[in-house]
């Protein structure tokens, strides 16, 4: 026995390790019904529809909710474990309790989804100012939706599905709003707050006599969230570094500066990289020396490739040749990384995957070559954000799916369907991230509908998609 | 010289005496003196060969669990320090001014940690990216108080000062 334990105790130093490597699955197991599509076939929408929507910007109704809001509870309060749990498992008195004190609230989100535009004005801010950007209304988004969620939880709950589809076409629009906020975490937050709506659609599909949702999701963008002008007002960061300069009609790209214009060079760069937030930036002009005088020679030669008149180049300081050096290196850097943006996710992988690495390799070479690392640090990394937003149009692809097989079942007798393709009542979406079908088996007397993580990715949580389907009649 | 008596029992005893050969011992001295040596020593214990045996399969074993066991799990926690919590160090930090000197060494040393953007919106947008929007601040967290940085103070230079038009000796 006693031999034998420096064995056991192997193992048992071992397996923590093993167990760590294989997270268990996540599988959100949904019960279906039946269920043809509704006539009309759009009767149940999620977004306003455009007879529906009044002339109006939604930023104001979302601006007076947040003056309504108040401070949100806790991160002790009840709230946030309800957040938490499926629809029908919600304490609805309770919660409907909690809810009366936004009723003032929600008129104003459904008048803001009603709006026919959202212009959070931010593109002028952006360009003068957009390191220093503070987002509160943005931020503010998540909080309503955080209540919306509760809200159409509670409808599901108690089976009202006209209100929860309701509630949920606020949430959608709401989602969609933040898009039209050009900056990246704006995009992000409404990726969250669509995540948050299409989970409380699976729920909503389970509710006894539910209407079958299938044209109803179909009808949303698709992308969801536009990822184009977000991706483009990025680059408007980098000329706010330079905005005083820009606003007096010079382009440091091609005017020689003066010494003094050279300081508001100096202090814009400040802005973005000295941690003193701009008390001194003695360390910020030590290191500027230090890339000027290393990285001078391959900037000068790059700009004379270019074709600027070598008097020019010779007429401008230094700093300002490595400085535009570095402006077009983060150009052709962020144009390598954005050029996929408009293509599917699964044709567009592989080319931003080597983007990112040549933005990974540029960083180490910013540092071994002395380069101002504008795009190292700059530019984000558009490739996670492009999988965000696709990871969500996924998720909609599933319910999609989910909702053609409940329409075959409708005419099948109450049938799963034995693999996608016989389904002939809707056209099946693909998995928007493999930009093939979606896998689905038969296993005891279940459907399996499952996304595989993307090609070279182990699973991990949000990468992949496993949903078990029983059908009752 | 002869000692020989005359008491006839004595005589005989003598002679039965001297008749006696001389028998070699049956106890065996060497042979005794490792049994004593044998019996005085305790039983060999294989508590410590045992004990090392373990203690060194237990090496080897951790050893090996050590080199095939993946990566430890990062867990990373986004803690929200706001600016009033962060200005009594600074404060100190003034107080005892450092020489101009040691302070340039200081932020040339320091100029790794100088190419880590401090901007506001990229640091959140780069959390965002990478956490999740619930990694972001609440809302009311916003310090929508602090003074945003103007180009001014980033030069050190009286407020309004970059309006002056003398500061662009280039004609537009």
């Amino acid at each position: 026995m006693i031999a034998r334990l420096p064995i056991w105790f192997c193992f048992w130093a071992v397996i923590p390790g093993v167990q760590e490597q294989a997270p268990p699955e996540e599988v959100v197991r949904v019960a279906l019904r039946p269920a043809a599509a509704p006539v009309p076939a759009l009767k149940y929408q999620f977004l306003p529809e455009y007879r529906n929507q009044v002339s109006g910007n939604a930023v104001i109704h979302y601006h007076r909710a947040g003056q309504m809001i108040g401070k949100m509870p806790g991160p002790e309060d009840k709230l946030w474990q309800w957040l938490e749990m499926p629809s029908k498992d919600l304490p609805r008195e309770e919660g409907r309790l909690f809810l009366q004190r936004y009723h003032n609230l929600f008129r104003e989100l459904e008048l803001a989804s009603r709006c026919d535009r959202c212009d959070w004005q931010f593109r002028e801010r952006i360009r003068t100012d957009a390191l220093g950007l503070l987002l509160p209304d943005i931020q503010q988004l998540r909080e309503f939706a955080h209540l919306l969620r509760l809200r159409a939880g509670l409808e599901i709950a108690d089976g009202r599905v006209a209100d929860a589809v309701r509630t949920l076409r606020i949430g959608f629009a709401m989602a969609k709003h933040a898009n039209q906020s050009p900056t990246m975490i704006a995009a992000l937050v409404g990726v969250a707050i669509a995540n948050q709506m299409a989970d409380l659609v699976t729920d909503l599909i389970q509710v006894p006599g539910a209407p079958n949702l299938y044209w109803a999701i179909t009808d949303l963008p698709q992308p969801f969230i536009d990822l184009r002008v977000t991706l483009q007002s990025e680059r408007m960061i980098v000329s706010g570094l330079f905005s005083p300069l820009a606003e007096a009609g010079i382009d440091i790209r091609t005017t020689p500066l003066s010494s003094q214009q050279l300081q508001v060079v100096i202090a814009g760069m400040g802005q973005l990289f000295d941690n003193t937030h701009g008390r001194e930036t003695t360390g910020l002009r030590l290191a500027l020396i230090g890339m000027t005088a290393k990285g001078y020679p391959e900037a000068k030669e790059f700009l004379l490739a270019q074709g600027m008149a070598a008097e020019t180049v010779e007429a401008m300081p230094r700093l300002q040749v490595v400085l535009i050096f570095a402006l077009a290196e983060y150009d052709r850097l962020f144009d390598e990384m954005i050029k996929w943006q408009p293509i599917p996710y699964w044709q567009a992988r592989p080319g931003m995957a080597k983007a990112d690495q040549g933005l990974r390799e540029e960083k180490i070479k910013s540092g071994e070559l002395g380069r101002i690392p504008l795009a190292a640090y700059l530019i984000p990394a558009v490739q996670k954000v492009f999988f965000a937003t696709t990871r969500l149009d996924r998720k909609l692809a599933a319910l999609r799916s989910i909702e053609a097989i409940r329409l075959y079942a409708a005419g099948h007798d109450g049938k799963l369907p034995a693999a996608l393709s016989e389904i002939t009542e809707a056209p099946v979406p693909m998995d928007p991230v493999t930009g093939k079908d979606f896998d689905y088996k038969m296993e005891d007397g279940k459907a399996v509908l499952s996304a595989p993580p993307p090609a070279g990715e182990q699973s991990r949580f949000g990468n992949y998609l496993k949903y078990e389907l029983t059908l009752t009649k | 010289m002869s000692d020989s008596t005359t008491d006839p029992k004595l005589a005989a005893l003598e002679k039965s005496l001297s008749a006696l050969v001389p028998a070699p011992g049956r106890i065996d001295r060497d042979q005794l003196l490792f049994r004593a040596g044998q019996a005085s020593a305790r039983r060999p214990q294989r508590l410590w060969p045992c004990a090392m045996a373990l203690v060194s399969v237990i090496a080897v074993g951790l050893g090996l669990a050590l080199m095939i066991r993946p990566e430890p799990r990062v867990i990373e926690r986004v803690v929200f320090v706001s600016p009033e919590s962060q200005a009594p160090a600074s404060g100190s930090t003034g107080s005892t001014p450092l020489p101009n000197a040691t302070a340039v060494q200081n932020k040339t040393e320091s100029s790794r940690e100088l190419w880590v953007s401090s901007a506001g919106y990229v640091q959140q947008r780069d959390q965002a990216i990478r956490w999740g929007v619930d990694a972001l601040p609440p809302s009311g967290s916003i310090d929508s108080t602090a003074p945003a940085l103007s180009i001014e103070s980033l030069l050190g230079m009286p407020k309004e000062k970059l309006d002056q038009p003398s500061l662009f000796p280039l004609q537009f």
